[in-house]
């Protein structure tokens, strides 16, 4: 539905050591700074695909890109099947983009159902159809008892909810959330989570998530790509990114860590492996916490029993990586 | 999902049909409207405004009505020089309007943030610059029509209409709309090509005070012929010369289209609006695309 290739884009912003007074040259006033770095993105249709990566990654430039209102200096893309430069306008009315702070776009002295009556024949709904797709995205949002306020009287999670609402007005293939569930309480984020899965991408939409929140993006992202400083950094299924990039590990805790008991630790095959792969022994000595990583689970056996000739075991928990920790990992290798 | 604007085809959410069109316009119109009727103690001011501007002429006229009387009898413009300043005052505020509405449209959307969802929806930015000039006109025709009223009614002055002339001042504000167009699209570009981000954007400030100082607003251009030839040939390059002189031929003169000084205004005015309305959309693309280049169709990137 989505397919990005070699994407770069450069942005000529303005050098803040430069002074007028000092006549400088053209090129001292601007510096270029490379936003995207060949960004090849696949997304298809009822995916939802989610865009992680820290402040200043590329994630907003790169949503604008496919929604038409950016033309990149390098790359080609279609969307929905359209060239995004030689058919631009069909591309553009392919996608719906949302992002946290759209409800400035609304007349603070409408009432919520004329703001919107307003944006859905904007967005291209015929009058007959305004009033039942009005209800259907208030009612997606959880505004439903809310049409005749008035914006200026909403709370900024009620307003966020309001701009979703506007994104569900018209019908089409790709939706792009740039942080949707910002500023939104955690049922109505739940509730929008939801929607997005079952009510887009269940029923065919394409939905690129762009977020902060890593656990969101873990409980309904079906692949996931990581970027930063404008490089893609991985992309993939994100359990297969979790298994590749996270690795399992055993939280133990014991009586006392002993200098004898990590060099035991350190001669078991796969804990030597891990090591040798770069993991880290992580040691809390206040707690007597010992982290051990490496195939965990299929080497339990011989890992209880090495701790338990050296020390009193209290307690061994095997642990599955989140997404935040293999993002940390990725994002924090890099630099 | 259950949609119930999903029988709409799929190139219809590509492009907006003619009815839809008429909706969308009409539904600005609405929000305008109603956004107007929340401010409406704001239109007492303009009335008020409105009176004190025509009173002004008028008295304007107690002292320099002999002079201004001779000059556009001149021009075979009768001898009642307030009906004169009244006709080229209003026509003044469609010219000025139509000159500065494009520039004001988009800077309102960018803004509010608003230009990128109009330009990502399938009426794009013409239908959306056709509705704010359909307000526009409309809500400026109401204001016109208190002007004129309050000018025949309580200050005498004397119109000469017929269904014939009514006929003709719409053909002659259509093309000049259509030709000021250009020029108020060319200077909407501005926003984008040269960051005229401001409150003074070069082309709309140098058209617009020109207008009053040379297109026969306040007195006959013809005056320059004399005392300064090249303003004479400077108010031949605006089209809104030509058509506050034919407004005035039909409301003063009850000029018909029989009149052939009518006709070559009719043409000239053809002539400006072939060749400024396509360079005002070239120019008004070519500022959309340098934003989409550089980033800038919102005020963060």
């Amino acid at each position: 539905m989505i397919e990005l290739s070699g994407i770069e884009k450069i942005y000529k912003v303005r050098n803040p050591d430069h002074r007028a007074w000092r006549r400088k040259s053209e090129e001292s006033r601007f510096e270029e700074l490379q936003a995207l770095k060949g960004i090849d993105l696949k997304a298809r249709k009822g995916e939802i695909l989610g865009i992680l990566g820290p402040n200043g990654a590329g994630k907003t430039t790169l949503m604008k890109i496919m929604a038409g209102l950016l033309i990149p200096e390098h790359g080609t893309g279609t969307v929905n099947g359209y060239d995004l430069f030689k058919e631009r306008n069909k591309a553009r009315t392919s996608v719906n983009l949302s992002r946290s702070g759209d409800w400035v776009i609304f007349d603070y002295k409408l009432s919520i159902l004329h703001n919107l009556r307003y944006w859905g024949v904007v967005m291209g709904v015929p009058w007959k159809d305004l009033d039942s797709v009005i209800e259907e995205a208030l009612t997606a949002v959880g505004l439903e008892t809310k049409r005749n306020e008035y914006p200026e009287n909403l709370s900024s999670g009620m307003r966020q909810k309001m701009s979703l609402a506007r994104c569900l007005l018209s019908d089409r293939p790709i939706y792009l959330f740039d942080e949707p569930t910002a500023n939104i309480d955690p049922i109505s984020a739940k509730f929008i989570r939801d929607f997005a899965m079952s009510s887009l991408a269940g029923t065919g939409k394409t939905v690129i998530i762009s977020t902060h929140n890593l656990w969101e993006a873990e409980m309904i992202c079906d692949r996931i790509m990581i970027i930063d400083e404008g490089k893609k950094l991985v992309e993939g299924p994100t359990e297969q990114i979790k298994k590749t990039y996270g690795g399992e590990y055993a939280l133990v805790r014991l009586s006392e860590v002993t200098d004898t008991l990590i060099f035991n630790l350190e001669a078991l095959s796969f804990v030597e492996q891990a090591l040798r792969m770069g993991e880290t022994w992580e040691r809390g000595d206040k707690q007597q916490l010992l982290k051990v990583t490496g195939d965990v689970k299929s080497n339990i056996n011989e890992l209880v029993v090495t701790i338990a000739i050296h020390n009193r075991l209290f307690n061994i928990e095997i642990k599955e990586p989140s997404l935040n920790d293999v993002f940390m990992k990725i994002v924090e290798g890099e630099e | 999902m259950s949609r119930a604007q999903a029988s709409v085809s799929e190139d219809t959410k590509h492009s907006l049909p003619p009815k839809q069109r008429l909706e969308y316009v009409a539904s600005y119109v609405a929000r305008r409207g109603r956004l107007w009727y929340r401010f409406k103690i704001s239109f007492l001011f303009t009335l008020v405004s409105m009176m004190i501007a025509i009173s002004i002429w008028f008295f304007f006229n107690f002292i320099f009505g002999e002079g201004g009387a001779k000059a556009i009898a001149e021009q075979d413009f009768g001898s009642n020089y307030f009906t004169y300043v009244l006709i080229g005052v209003i026509i003044n505020q469609y010219i000025v309007i139509t000159i500065t509405l494009y520039m004001g449209t988009l800077q309102d959307s960018y803004w509010q943030n608003q230009l990128e969802m109009y330009i990502t929806s399938p009426g794009r930015m013409g239908t959306f610059f056709l509705s704010s000039i359909v307000w526009t006109y409309l809500y400026s025709s109401i204001n016109v029509l208190i002007y004129f009223a309050v000018g025949i009614f309580v200050f005498g002055a004397t119109i000469a209409l017929s269904p014939a002339g009514i006929l003709i001042l719409i053909v002659i504000l259509f093309i000049l709309i259509v030709a000021l167009s250009g020029i108020g699209l060319i200077s909407a570009s501005m926003f984008f090509l040269i960051n005229a981000k401001g409150d003074v954007e070069p082309i709309s400030w140098f058209v617009v005070t020109l207008t009053g100082l040379v297109s026969g607003v306040f007195y006959p251009p013809e005056i320059f012929i004399t005392h300064f030839p090249p303003l004479y040939a400077l108010s031949k390059l605006f089209p809104q010369t030509y058509a506050i002189q034919g407004i005035r031929r039909v409301l003063i003169n009850g000029a018909d289209f029989a009149s052939p000084e009518i006709l070559s205004i009719i043409l000239t005015l053809a002539i400006f609006a072939v060749i400024l309305f396509p360079l005002g959309i070239y120019a008004f693309k070519a500022g959309i695309r340098k934003a989409e280049r550089e980033g800038k169709l919102t005020r963060w990137t």
